[in-house]
This record gives structure tokens, C-alpha cells and sequence, in this order.
């Protein structure tokens, strides 16, 4: 895991080809792009607070690919990297984020009401429902902690546990209502740095309800999540939205505002998750689906993605599959929700269908 | 204060906005850890040094950040610091100096470290009960001056090390004429046969290594040379830049030894003859990336079976004595197997080459005399040794 090397001082004594990583053994984004033409061009700049293009692409040299998905391989050490590496940025994003090009701009739409449906996804297939973001903050690092959120009020009223003097009895609280994280094992975000000094500054606030919840200094600055059983998802994004826009007003009243530009959207640490950085999903029983032949090229139709219950790089249990939107950039909140609801509310109906051994070919969807 | 943009997560130990914050904003928790460096840096140490960097451009947190990262071992004290580059050790000497004072018994600023690699003046050593002694190995480090540390050094440097260091090897001759095998190009064949003979190292899986960041860009620039005799092995840019090792089946450590010195004095004459030298200064010997190889560097041990002795109550205090350490039979944070144990020198810095594998062989020699009086149903208290 790096540290404080890759700003080491006397590499530009050396060439470019004595300094250009070996991809040749590479499958991820930043190695299809990075030539050593484009790490020439680069390796000698330098964000304002000092980040360099071999901090960018760190983890991308270490972790030459994953078994089943095309990694990112490179991340942001601050806003101004999507800026001063755009050369190396731009290609990445528009090949992971569908062909989005440098001229693109992004849609922001929080408003929950233009959300059609979803609160009658039916509960006896779709176990959970849930909704996460990332945000970054502007301005100063946060001010401890806790006191922009332990203004929320209502039904987000809350508390915040920071990860280094949480009690076991809380930890196991946290653990069972499927809360905490802890330090990352992947050696995909190790490699980028994000886990140094742990858990300094790292916590959870979750609100009394246990429906809203906030991880603070993971992979991002915040993590903000709604979630609830069943099949709601009207009501689980309405949440979602309305306390995402109250922790954005506190936070501008202490002079921090998220990061976000209008061709980016929300500036997030790994360029995957720029755009919206949403991913709304629910877990749902498909097991006759999910063994169809066609289960795939109906998920690839509907602009969603499959993981097991344990979120990213697991497995599903018992044919229960956590199904998402693929999409973060170039489509909005709303746009992204929109496409779950209503592709996993097919999908259960094509569940049913197989069920009671008849065809689902009249179903295909056509490619949104 | 600034308004400031502030820093992803993943933002560096170089990040140059951190001095807009204060010491105390900046300094580490370190209220859990145990390591030599916890126990040194003090905030007061902290805001003094935060804001100095090497000529390479290596900073405190740099130093500091796999013992922030890696709390402490559950057996082991560990250093909790590592050294980017030779100047590391002068710039941040303030924690550096009681970090190696602790770790090293006492050892002062003031102190002068004497290198000996005359293998001429080990006494014995050729005559360990190979009955009981199954293998002998003497390793040590070396760091090509003029070149950032394994946690420092950028990909250019690592290749020129590696260069460097294969056309040294390849000049060598008679019993040390060998082969280098770079871990990225290694056939299936090739790698089966290095773990068989067990010379293969591997990309680091402990935190405390990969918290330095020497595990970066692996495995570009690192690779494995031994000899055709299989004795004499040279790691290249592992933990530090080279890892030479001699080694062989049975109790032969005077052997052992020779070939040690006789090859590491080779290698060294052919860097000099291409103009680079070995970092070495006559207070910290020969410098390396961890604070404790200081000095020699050198870890001269055995592999012996000692079931009896082992389970003596006075075992641990023996060793001591005898200032030497054991671990398992595989390597350190390994259980010994068998009864069979790795037993070596436990001091590097204060003493020379030939004092450490001195201690080896009159240790060893006395253990296993201890292990056959056990045998044979003796007492053993009247072999009970002073304090070296």
C-alpha cells in the first residue's frame, strides 16, 4: 500500500520508460488508457495540495484486475484531479460512463415527486429496499464529526458512534441491524491510501428509526443511505432525498458545500461514482429468473446490475439478489430510481410467470 | 483560517494542505499502540518535525505511517517507523536516534558501530551436531547509496537498482556463478522450483510491510539470483534493496559464514567498480529501511531441534542470556514445528558480523549439549550461562 512515495522528488531524473508502470498484465480502465506518451505529458504535474499522477494511478499498477469486473483503477485526491489529469480522466470516465463525453453535462434531480411508483413492489419477492450517495465536502475537513448531523430533527433524528471508542455492545448493535463497516480488506482501496490512520475520524451515524444513515470518512467523505424492509421505494427515496437536501443545508451553514460542477455532478472519490454516486437497489427472491437464459441480457436491458446480499464481489444466497441501477453519470437520481423500480417490478412479474411454467419471451424489454 | 479545498480520502502522506492545520489537528492517536515509535513521538516531537522533508522529498508522516496504521504486534515490539532514503535517518533524527536507542539496548548518538566481515576471525562453527542442527543461514541487507528506500523509491529507481544489481551478479565466478529470475517473467517451472528449494520470496501480505508502501507497483523490478550450488541467494528490492543470503543443509556455519563474507565483499567491489557504494556511515553501520537492522544487518541462525531444552522453564531466560532469539522454522511470526526451532542472533547494531555469528555458534554449541543432558535425564543447571 503506498505512502508517502509516490511524491518522491527525484523521479523525474528518470526517463519516462524507466518510470512508466508495466500494464501489460492490466485489465482495468486506467491501464486501457494510460499510454506512456499521455505519462509523459503528465507525470510532472501536481493538484494544488500536491497530488500527482502516480497517486491517481497507484492503485490501478497494484491491482492488475479483478476476476469478474473492470475496476476503475485510478481515483481523485481532490476536486482539482478531475481538472489537472482530465487528459488521463476523460477517456476513463467516458469509457466506464457509457461513452460520456468531455462536453457533457450532468442532470441533478433530487425531487423525490417526480419518482412514478415504486411503493407497490410487491413485499412477498422484494425483501429490502435501499438508496446510497456519496458526498464530498467543500471548505474546511469536517468540523468534529457529529455536530452538523446532530442537528437533524423528525424522523431523522440521530446519533453518531465513532468507530475508535464505540462499546461492544454497540458495535454488535451496529453489526446486527447491518450498519457498520469496518476497515477495508479489498486491496483495490487500500492501494488508493483511504485506509490510513484507522479508525481515526471514522464513524456511523444512523437516525432512532434506523432507516437513515451516515458513514463518515469511508470511501468517501459521507456515505448517506436510506433503507428499509419490503418493497417501498417510493418512501425509502423520499427520505433519502428530503434528509440528503437537510445535511446539504446544514452543512452550507457552516460554509461547506458538496463538491459538484454541472459536468461531473457530484465529485466523488473513485470516478465510478461520479454523476449522482446512486445506487438504488433492493434485494429480491429471483430464483427462477436468475437461472434463465436471458436473465443477463434483460438485466444489461433494464440498465441494472446484479450482486450477491453482501453487496459488491459476493454471492446470492438462496436466489436472492441485490438488483441496482448500473448507471451514476449522465442520467439523474430520479432517472436512476425510475429504472429500478420499474425493471425489478418486471422481473418479479417474470418470476411469477416462470413460476407457474409459462414463457416470459413476450416480456423481453427493449434496451432503454 | 484558509479557506481551503479540502482532501478525498485518498489524498497522500504529501498532501500540502495538512500544514494549514494544527499540530495537534495533525498528530496521531496513538493512545493504543505499542511500538518503539509510539512510545517516542511525542505532539511536542511531532509539531517540531512535521514540516521537515528529506532532499527526496520523504516527511514525518512518511516515516510514521505503518505505526499509525499497525497499533502493535500481539508477540513482537515493533519499530513503527521506516526510513525513505539514507537522509531520513539525519533529518529525523530527533525521533529516530531514541527509536534506535530502545530498540537497539541502549545504543547513544555518540556510539561508533564496527563492521567486521573477516570471516577468518569466527572461531569454530564447523562443528555443530548436525544430528540436531539441520540447516545453517546467514542473511543481511544492503542499500545502494544514491537511491531512495523500497518505501520511497520510485519505478525508475527500482528498475535501476535491479539493473545494476544483475550485472553486478552475473560478473561473479567459480562457486558463486549464478542466475537471476525476475518474479514478472518467472516460468510456472521456474517458480515451482524456487519455492521447492525455498528461495522464493512473495509480495508482502503483512500490514506492517505494506503500510510502508514497499509493496508498491509489485512485482516490477523484483526478482531472485542464486548461485548454481544453490548456497548463495540475493533478494532484490524486497524490504530493502538487497537481501543477501548464504545458506546450507546441516551445521556448518564457519562455511556458511566464508561464503557470506566472500561474496558480499565480491558484490560490493563490482558496485564500487561502477561507481556506486553501500549506504554505510561509521555510527549506523550499514543502513537500511527498518530502524532495527541497523548495524549488520545480519540474522545469522540455524534451524535445531531442541524438544527438550524448549520445554525448560528456563528456556526463554537461556536465550537471553545468550543474547539470541527464537522464532518458528518459518521465519518470523511462525510457531516452531516438531520441536524443531530457528534460533539467531537477536542483536544487529553495537556489534560486528563476526561477534553476532560468534554468539550464534557458541550458543547453538551450548544448547545443544543442554538438549542431550535433557535426553539423557541430566540436569543442565550447572551449563547455565552469564549474561553476554
Amino acid at each position: 500500500m503506498p505512502f508517502g512515495n509516490t511524491h518522491n522528488n527525484f523521479k523525474l531524473n528518470f526517463s519516462v520508460a524507466d518510470e512508466y508502470p508495466d500494464l501489460t498484465k492490466h485489465n482495468n480502465h486506467m491501464a486501457k488508457v494510460l499510454t506512456k506518451e499521455m505519462y509523459g505529458k503528465l507525470r510532472d504535474k501536481q493538484t494544488p495540495t500536491g497530488y500527482t499522477l502516480d497517486d491517481v494511478i497507484q492503485t490501478g499498477v497494484d491491482n492488475p484486475g479483478h476476476p469478474y469486473i473492470m475496476t476503475v483503477g485510478c481515483v481523485a485526491g481532490d476536486e482539482e484531479s478531475y481538472d489537472v489529469f482530465k487528459d488521463l480522466l476523460d477517456p476513463v470516465i467516458s469509457d466506464r460512463h457509457g461513452g460520456y463525453k468531455a462536453t457533457d453535462k450532468h442532470k441533478t434531480d433530487l425531487n423525490f415527486e417526480n419518482l412514478k411508483g415504486g411503493d407497490d413492489l410487491d413485499p412477498n419477492y422484494v425483501l429490502s429496499s435501499r438508496v446510497r450517495t456519496g458526498r464530498s465536502i467543500k471548505g474546511y475537513a469536517l468540523p468534529p464529526h457529529n455536530t452538523p448531523l446532530n442537528s437533524l430533527d423528525g424522523e431523522f433524528k440521530g446519533k453518531y458512534y465513532p468507530l475508535k471508542s464505540m462499546t461492544d455492545a454497540e458495535q454488535e448493535q451496529l453489526i446486527a441491524d447491518h450498519f457498520l463497516f469496518d476497515k477495508p480488506v479489498s486491496p483495490l482501496l487500500l492501494a488508493a491510501g483511504m485506509a490510513r490512520d484507522w479508525p481515526d475520524a471514522r464513524g456511523i451515524w444512523h437516525n432512532e428509526n434506523k432507516t437513515f444513515l451516515v458513514w463518515v470518512n469511508e470511501e468517501d467523505h459521507l456515505r448517506v443511505i436510506s433503507m428499509q424492509k419490503g418493497g417501498n421505494m417510493k418512501e425509502v427515496f423520499r427520505r433519502f432525498c428530503v434528509g440528503l437536501q437537510r445535511i446539504e443545508e446544514i452543512f452550507k451553514k457552516h460554509n461547506h458545500g458538496f463538491m459538484w460542477n454541472e459536468h461531473l455532478g457530484f465529485i466523488l472519490t473513485c470516478p465510478s461514482n461520479l454523476g449522482t454516486g446512486l445506487r438504488g437497489g433492493v434485494h429480491v427472491k429471483l430464483p427462477k429468473l436468475s437461472t434463465h437464459a436471458k436473465f443477463e441480457e434483460i438485466l444489461t436491458r433494464l440498465r441494472l446490475q446484479k450482486r450477491g446480499t453482501g453487496g459488491v464481489d459476493t454471492a446470492s444466497v438462496g436466489g436472492v439478489f441485490d438488483i441496482s441501477n448500473a448507471d451514476r453519470l449522465g442520467s439523474s437520481e430520479v432517472d436512476q430510481v425510475q429504472c429500478v423500480v420499474d425493471g425489478v417490478k418486471l422481473m418479479v412479474e417474470m418470476e411469477k410467470k416462470l413460476e407457474k411454467g409459462e414463457s416470459i419471451d413476450s416480456m423481453i424489454p427493449a434496451q432503454k | 483560517m484558509l479557506q481551503v479545498d479540502a482532501i478525498m480520502p485518498f489524498g497522500n502522506t504529501h498532501n500540502q494542505l495538512k500544514m494549514n492545520y494544527s499540530a495537534e489537528q495533525e498528530y496521531p492517536d496513538l493512545t493504543k499502540h505499542n511500538n518503539h515509535m509510539a512510545k517516542v513521538l511525542t505532539p511536542e516531537m511531532y509539531a517540531n518535525l512535521r514540516d521537515k522533508q528529506t532532499p527526496s522529498g520523504f516527511t514525518l508522516d512518511d516515516v510514521i505511517q505503518t505505526g499509525v496504521d499497525n497499533p502493535g504486534h500481539p508477540f513482537i515490539m515493533t519499530v513503527g517507523c521506516v526510513a525513505g532514503d539514507e537522509e531520513t535517518y539525519d533529518v529525523f533524527k530527533d525521533l529516530l536516534d531514541p527509536v534506535i536507542e530502545d530498540r537497539h539496548g541502549g545504543y547513544k548518538p555518540s556510539d561508533k558501530h564496527k563492521t567486521d566481515l573477516n570471516p577468518d576471525n569466527l572461531k569454530g562453527g564447523d562443528d555443530l551436531d548436525p544430528n540436531y542442527v539441520l540447516s545453517s543461514r546467514v542473511r543481511t541487507g544492503r542499500s545502494i547509496r544514491g537511491f531512495c528506500l523500497p518505501p520511497h523509491c520510485s519505478r525508475g529507481e527500482r528498475r535501476g537498482i535491479e539493473s545494476l544489481s544483475v550485472e553486478a551478479l552475473g560478473a561473479l565466478g567459480g562457486d558463486l556463478k549464478g542466475k537471476y529470475y525476475a518474479l514478472k517473467d518467472m516460468t510456472d517451472d521456474e517458480q515451482q522450483q524456487l519455492i521447492d528449494d525455498h528461495f522464493l520470496f512473495d509480495k508482502p501480505v503483512s500490514p506492517l510491510l505494506l503500510a510502508s508502501g514497499m509493496a508498491r507497483d509489485w512485482p516490477d523490478a523484483r526478482g531472485i539470483w542464486h548461485n548454481n550450488n544453490k548456497t548463495f541467494l540475493v533478494w532484490v528490492n524486497e524490504e530493502d534493496h538487497l537481501r543477501v543470503i548464504s545458506m546450507q543443509k546441516g551445521g556448518n556455519m564457519k562455511e556458511v559464514f566464508n561464503r557470506f563474507c566472500t561474496g558480499l565483499t565480491k558484490i560490493e567491489e563490482l558496485f564500487k567498480a561502477k561507481g556506486h557504494e553501500f549506504m554505510w556511515n561509521e555510527h549506523l553501520g550499514y543502513v537500511l529501511t527498518c530502524p532495527s537492522n541497523l548495524g549488520t544487518g545480519l540474522r545469522g541462525g540455524v534451524h535445531v531441534k531442541l524438544p527438550n531444552v524448549s520445554k525448560h522453564e528456563k528456556f526463554g531466560e537461556i536465550l537471553k542470556r545468550l543474547r539470541l532469539q527464537k522464532r518458528g522454522t518459518g521465519g518470523v511470526d511462525t510457531a516452531a514445528v516438531g520441536g524443531v526451532f530457528d534460533i539467531s542472533n537477536a542483536d544487529r547494531l553495537g556489534f560486528s558480523e563476526v561477534e553476532l555469528v560468534q554468539m550464534v555458534v557458541d550458543g547453538v554449541k551450548l544448547l545443544v549439549e543442554m538438549e542431550k543432558r535433557l535426553e539423557a535425564g541430566q540436569s543442565i543447571d550447572g551449563l547455565m550461562p552469564e549474561q553476554k
